[in-house]
């Protein structure tokens, strides 16, 4: 947030907007928290960690020891390292599928939008069909039913693929229609009929004048959506439709956790925070985002 | 006239709609690996005769197309055939049996969810940028709305499950005994209700500090009426109409919600028969759950709409 009375400085928009942001300390904390948990995900296989995969049926419900810093889960699995390798699953789909979503509803908006008429209409029928669509049980149903056969490709992580290309190919909608209105306004105003007029192709004007200008908006519902797929993709592992064992995910760590309460409330707990952490961070990652790109919304 | 057939219009599209998610659900189980035949079969697995009448009696042997067709006419009819996991059981029964749970459920928490939430949406816009009343309150609602309720199943069972075990609060873990018993429903709707709070908490601030700055909320306070009176009455009134249209985005919710809420608090409702089913390939059921859960949201959407535009005439036609 600006400050009143200060001396104002001449500046370009994108460094006000990383001011406010940096203000805001809600905001920068999550994106640390963020990166921390990235880049913790990212060289897991560096960090010496105990093998996710590796059960032990003499040291089951363990409590945190030396050897195991968070105890160990239902199979003897150490669970910190569950934990870690268990966000993999949940950030691929997260943030791989938020990005297929991105450029299908980018794409097909500022085609939309830009040209308008019969292409419009067409394709914002396509679009209002797909929004219509309840998401997660088309989901749900294409997973339990692929998912087995998927389980094969990919060295064994083909589930996670299926699960990120289903998630992907059906959240554009919203994003398609943020960017449609955004291109129909833009499209309208004097430096694209500028361009018009030097005899700027069509394509050029799009990509070079257009979409530069919606990349900000963009982004904030980009973070926002990368929270969603995760509250998803989690809630199918915890039905068992995930990731499947001996593999570690999230969702199904807190299910099987808790259903080991009376033993070990750690099991449970331990996943469940990491993921409450993980999601809450693009929450608020997302309210910061906007409230520096588009300060008036923030009202 | 134009209201008319704009309802006309959105019906038509409902329908459509529905018959777009029947479609895909359909030939998306028609993937399913393993034979339904050889499923039912058991012993007689190897006689081809026994083999090829079973699959006739199913309805196997025709033409996808026609299969599809049948499919549809006995949806229509509320027939969605017999249950393999349950031998003969109509899948009409078992849909009968989880629909009231789940509709049960999902009533407790929006009732708390309202109760709870309206009032902290009202609370923040009234008292629009403090630190307790708004930043913090607004704060803890989008956590609530973004997290999945699970992470908070942990949490609710050690307290109430464990830690107060011996005393007046203590709530059993799982399971369900139907209305009569809170035992059983409290700890199940309040989690479910958790997300909702922060939708009904963030959709009613905005819509409420959207009337406060209107011209006649000015005006209720020039001519001296209570602040009470100004926002309970006068404000308040006029977030109703925005408020509904948060109606589609809560069936949505509540949907997910319900294949959390019933699996891990084991509650035979709808949508834990969907996950049951799938486990035991009992894809007759699990097509029927789908469509019927994806139905509510459907539906839900076009009544939402349809009411909007019904109250609130400028509404784009």
């Amino acid at each position: 947030m600006a400050t009143e009375g200060e001396v104002i400085t001449p500046t370009s928009l994108g460094r006000e907007a990383l001011h406010r942001f940096a203000a805001n300390r809600l905001a920068m904390v999550s994106l640390l928290a963020l990166f921390a948990l990235v880049i913790v995900t990212l060289f897991a296989n560096f960090l010496p960690l105990i093998d996710p995969t590796q059960g032990s049926a003499f040291n089951q419900d363990s409590f945190p020891s030396r050897v195991h810093l968070l105890g160990t889960d239902a199979s003897g699995h150490d669970l910190l390292s569950a934990i870690i390798f268990g966000l993999r699953p949940a950030l691929a789909v997260g943030i791989i599928g938020q990005i297929v979503t991105t450029i299908l509803g980018v794409f097909i908006g500022v085609v939309a939008g830009f040209y308008g008429g019969k292409i419009d209409s067409l394709l914002s029928r396509f679009t209002d069909f797909v929004f219509a669509l309840p998401t997660f049980l088309l989901a749900f149903l294409t997973v339990a039913v692929l998912g087995p056969d998927w389980d094969n490709f990919f060295g064994g992580s083909g589930r996670v693929v299926l699960i990120t290309i289903v998630f992907g190919l059906v959240g554009w909608p919203p994003l398609m229609r943020f960017v449609r209105s955004l291109t129909l306004t833009y499209k309208e105003q004097q430096f694209v009929e500028a361009a018009h007029s030097i005899g700027t192709s069509r394509w050029h004007i799009i990509t070079r004048h257009i979409l530069p200008n919606t990349w900000g908006l963009v982004l904030v519902q980009t973070t926002f959506g990368v929270g969603g797929f995760i509250y998803n993709e989690t809630t199918l592992s915890l039905l068992g439709l995930g990731v499947q064992p001996p593999n570690p995910d999230l969702g199904a760590l807190v299910s099987i956790g808790a259903e080991h309460i009376y033993i070990n409330w750690l099991e449970s707990v331990a996943p469940a925070t990491v993921l409450a952490v993980l999601v809450v961070v693009f929450a608020f990652l997302g309210d910061g985002l906007r409230d520096a790109i588009d300060p008036r919304t923030g009202e | 006239m134009v209201l008319l057939s704009f309802i006309v219009r959105r019906l038509i599209s409902m329908v459509l709609i529905l018959f777009g998610v029947a479609t895909v659900t359909f030939f998306l189980v028609r993937l399913a690996p393993g034979d339904p035949v050889m499923q039912q079969l058991g012993a007689h697995a190897g006689d081809p005769v026994a083999y090829h009448r079973l699959s006739h009696l199913m309805g196997l042997d025709q033409p996808l197309w026609r299969q599809f067709l049948t499919y549809l006419w006995n949806a229509i009819h509320w027939n969605f055939g017999t249950s393999v996991a349950q031998l003969g059981t109509p899948v009409t029964d078992i849909i009968g049996q989880g629909l009231p749970v789940t509709l049960e459920l999902g009533a407790l928490a929006t009732i708390i969810a309202l109760v709870i939430g309206v009032p902290l949406g009202i609370v923040a816009a009234v008292r629009h940028n403090t630190l307790v009343a708004d930043n913090l309150n607004m704060g803890f609602m989008m956590t609530l709305y973004s997290l999945p309720p699970f992470v908070i199943i942990p949490g609710v069972w050690i307290v109430f499950g464990i830690l107060l075990k011996d005393t007046a609060f203590h709530l059993p873990v799982t399971g369900w005994q139907g209305l009569g018993d809170p035992h059983y429903w409290l700890e199940p709707s309040f989690v479910f209700a958790a997300g909702l709070v922060g939708l009904f908490a963030r959709s009613m601030r905005s819509f409420m500090l959207e009337e406060l700055g209107k011209d006649y909320i000015r005006l209720a306070r020039a001519k001296g009426l209570s602040e009470r009176k100004v926002i309970y009455i006068h404000a308040m009134k006029n977030t109703l109409i925005p408020f509904a249209s948060v109606l589609g985005p809560t069936v949505a919710f509540l949907v997910v919600g319900a294949f959390i809420i019933e699996q891990e608090f084991s509650i035979p409702g709808i949508a834990y028969i969907t996950v049951q089913s799938t486990l035991s390939n009992d894809y007759a059921v699990t097509l029927a759950t789908t469509l019927v859960l994806a139905a509510a949201v459907v539906v839900a959407n076009a009544l939402t709409d349809i009411f909007y535009t019904l109250v609130d005439p400028r509404v784009r036609l």
